[in-house]
């Protein structure tokens, strides 16, 4: 059977790990068939995990490989229509009134609500993009925004379109590849989930973390990562707030290589200690863990 | 709609597949929806299990949409593939045996074409 080709001529999950694999982004057979998946199907993507673990990452380097642009839309609580779909231009308007009555001229309501006015956010301006290909859009941390702004969504996950009620309703041309990012703070909501595919993204076994740290720290010697790998790996196994993820790791490995780190010890834990521990709670516990753990 | 030769499951009705596995899942409390369906169902023709880890991705991937169901996800899956003798590549007659042999997954054989 000759490969199916999709959006960016990416033909099997292995071919994604390979392309993601050129742009330093280590993705696992689950990831690359999720990413493949969702652009062969032209379904929206969901990567759920910790925090850390590479699901921002992978919708970049997805744009980089598509070479396509990346929209990037933060989620936040209370994040609304005008935010994130669509708004009107209220001063223009305000304008073309006043315009309207130094010339006499009569304006009525529809005059003021067409697409002169509209301004694009974030999801119109997928829906609306003319260049030739796609681009990726990114629905960052879902879960910090409100159950509400979930239901907006649901027509653009959908069909792919933005119905604006006093103009109509734009459809994408090309319908752009969509990744949704969350942090499992809250459950989100069944309708959403139901019109995604679903990817859960685990923290990395030590072989594959080292082998990421390799690729993204290089100037880091391989002892190091070896040892940081296995130490990381170790604080994620006690009770921290914070559990350091794959970012956290490639911070520390890099914080450690600048300071000209070559071997790891309790003193030198203790000077990067804010680049692996986030509350003042987990400080506590990361020192302790570099105590019984022996180190040097 | 049969997935092409050469494939792991070689011959078998695409769509079929789909429903069966997602029955046994449901059984199990996964909650598979028809969408769900569709979407493996497609999967497995643009993308044709050559082995297990080809063929659990892309059933892990449209089948689940919670990470709290795939303990569930997995131990169906385990018991169905992973505990049984999977038939060799490539050839038609040796996945019906298979189906009709193994004593789990006779929700399979239900509905299940053959080429």
């Amino acid at each position: 059977m000759p490969p199916v080709s999709s959006p960016g001529g990416l033909t099997s999950a292995d071919d994604v790990r390979d392309r993601f694999d050129a742009h330093n982004y280590l993705a696992d057979t689950g990831t690359a068939t999720a990413v493949f998946l969702s652009l062969q199907l032209g379904l929206p993507l969901l990567l759920e995990g910790e925090p850390g673990v590479g699901k921002t990452a992978a919708a970049k380097v997805l744009a980089q490989v598509l070479d396509v642009p990346l929209i990037r839309l933060q989620c936040y609580e209370g994040l609304s229509v005008g935010e994130a779909l669509y708004d009107w231009n209220y001063q223009r308007q305000l304008l073309a009134i006043r315009l309207a009555e130094a010339s006499h001229e009569k304006l009525s309501e529809a005059d003021l609500f067409t697409e002169e006015f509209l301004l694009e956010r974030p999801i119109l301006a997928c829906v609306r993009h003319t260049g030739p290909r796609p681009p990726v859009l990114l629905i960052d941390e879902i879960d910090r925004a409100d159950d509400e702004f979930e239901a907006l969504l649901l027509e653009f996950l959908g069909e792919a379109s933005v119905t604006v009620p006093e103009l109509g309703t734009f459809t994408a041309g090309h319908p752009p590849v969509v990744v949704l990012t969350s942090n499992r703070s809250r459950d989100l909501h069944d309708a959403l989930r139901r019109r995604c595919l679903y990817h859960w993204l685990e923290f990395p076994d030590p072989a594959r973390a080292a082998a990421i740290l390799r690729r993204t720290v290089p100037q880091a010697n391989l002892a190091l990562i070896e040892s940081a790998t296995r130490f990381v790996g170790h604080v994620r196994t006690l009770d921290v707030d914070k559990p350091p993820g794959v970012a956290e790791a490639i911070n520390w490995v890099a914080a450690l290589s600048v300071l000209g780190v070559t071997e790891l010890g309790r003193a030198e834990v203790l000077s990067t200690l804010g680049v692996l521990a986030k509350t003042p709670d987990d400080r506590d516990t990361v020192l302790a863990a570099a105590d019984s753990y022996g180190l040097p | 709609m049969v997935t092409p030769p050469g494939a792991l499951l070689a011959g078998v009705d695409r769509a079929a597949f789909a429903v069966g596995l997602g029955e046994r899942l449901r059984r199990a409390g996964v909650p598979v929806t028809f969408t769900a369906l569709g979407a493996f169902t497609e999967a497995l023709g643009v993308a044709p299990p050559r082995d297990l880890p080809s063929l659990y991705w892309p059933a892990r991937v449209t089948l689940v949409d919670d990470v709290a169901h795939l303990p569930a996800f997995d131990s169906v899956f385990d018991a169905v593939f992973r505990d049984s003798v999977l038939p060799v590549v490539g050839c038609p007659d040796c996945v019906a045996d298979w189906l009709v042999s193994v004593e789990v997954p006779l929700w399979l054989v239900e509905g299940t074409v053959v080429a």
